[in-house]
């Protein structure tokens, strides 16, 4: 069965139908949440949100080839309102394996990459959620900015002042972890 | 000095790391939960729902302010001055006033297919679709035989302006033809049947 099918059967109220799709695409609606929260256990509640949030709210859905879009746009919904509700609860702190594939994990390239993951972790909490999504919706999705803004539903100008509102501090970020570190000489 | 170009390479790169999929016992309880919640129903009135209470406010400001307008037009008419040019007011059609039933078959605009009844009470058009719910219109007569009615907010294209209709009314069956109708809700609707009045309405 495709997923046009399924979405079709689930939003008439499938429940086999909407089992199906919701495990086809929880990974997707997770590693959303996640890129924006910086949390699993913030990204998991985000994810649960958005998949209620999608059986309740599927009689809405008119158009089945905007599904994917729509689904985005339930979990960047979903994790705005997580960040608010938690806002004042310390951010757990998770130790990710980093990737450096064959390169030589002593080399520059794997420190620099530590560097750019301190400096945007602590960058990007700076960040609003709506700020946090267009990034993550734009560079970990990979959605064009018109396609962010219908997703959103908010005007592309938005989307891209927002895009760059978000990128210029990330990158303002990476300049000062780029800098070198001069060292003070004591009498 | 790091360029959009670098930023964005090493942003992207960052947002790779992370878990990829949610523990299984996440999605099982979401599934659970989803289900076992309501579904909300956001049809609307044309397509078979309750009338929005909205729309309701809406009419009823409307009327309102077609009453103010009217008293405004009154004073100013009794008034000593220049002649001012005739304007529509809101007002039903004498001839038109009464109930009326009609069957709407399914059609492109998805309004709700079944026995809808017509209204026109003093300077309201009162839908009720084959479940209950309700719209309701002003109605304001711009010529013979010709009504128009005011904007469409419950319809799924949002709000549409004003539609235009030329009535017939011969013997106890209303027919109504759209002259201009951005609501394609509202003009499946009254153009969708001929309308047989109520006795006694």
């Amino acid at each position: 069965m495709t997923q046009l099918q399924l979405v079709e059967l689930a939003r008439s109220g499938d429940q086999p139908a909407f089992e199906a799709l919701a495990r086809s695409i929880a990974g997707r609606l997770y590693r959303v949440a996640h890129r924006i929260l910086r949390d699993p256990y913030q990204a998991e509640d985000a994810m649960q949100q958005a998949l209620i949030a999608m059986w309740q709210d599927f009689s809405t859905l008119r158009d089945l080839d905007r599904f994917e879009s729509w689904t985005y746009r339930l979990v960047v919904n979903a994790a705005t309102s997580v960040a608010r509700r938690d806002r004042r609860r310390q951010a757990s702190v998770t130790l990710v394996p980093l990737d450096i594939g064959d390169e030589d994990p002593t080399g520059a390239d794997a420190s620099q990459a530590l560097a750019d993951r301190d400096a945007l972790d602590r960058a990007f909490q700076r960040l609003s959620p709506e700020h946090r999504a267009v990034v993550v919706l734009r560079y970990f999705v990979g959605l064009p900015i018109e396609e962010i803004g219908r997703t959103l539903d908010i005007p592309a100008g938005t989307v891209a002042s927002r895009l760059h509102h978000a990128m210029r501090g990330l990158r303002a970020a990476l300049e000062a972890a780029d800098r070198p570190v001069v060292g003070v000489r004591t009498a | 000095m790091t360029s959009e170009h670098d930023t964005a390479r090493r942003v992207a790169r960052w947002l790779e790391e992370g878990p990829l999929e949610p523990p299984d016992a996440a999605v099982r309880a979401a599934i659970r939960l989803a289900v076992a919640s309501p579904r909300r129903s956001r049809r609307l009135p044309w397509q078979g729902g309750a009338a929005r209470r909205l729309t309701s406010l809406l009419a009823t400001a409307a009327v309102a302010a077609a009453v103010v307008i009217g008293v405004v037009a009154f004073a100013s008419r009794t008034s000593v001055g220049p002649a001012a040019a005739p304007t529509p007011t809101a007002s039903a059609a004498p001839a038109l006033t009464g109930s009326y039933t009609g069957t709407v078959a399914p059609n492109s605009a998805s309004t709700e297919p079944g026995a809808w009844r017509l209204a026109f009470i003093s300077v309201e058009l009162l839908y009720t679709n084959p479940s209950g719910g309700t719209i309701t219109q002003i109605v304001t007569v711009v010529g013979p035989n010709e009504i128009s009615l005011s904007p469409d907010t419950a319809c799924a294209q949002g709000t549409v302006g004003p539609g235009d209709y030329h009535w017939t009314l011969t013997g106890t069956t209303l027919k109504l033809d759209a002259l201009n109708d951005p609501s394609p809700c509202r003009k499946a609707v009254l153009t969708g049947t001929t309308w047989t009045r109520q006795p006694g309405s």
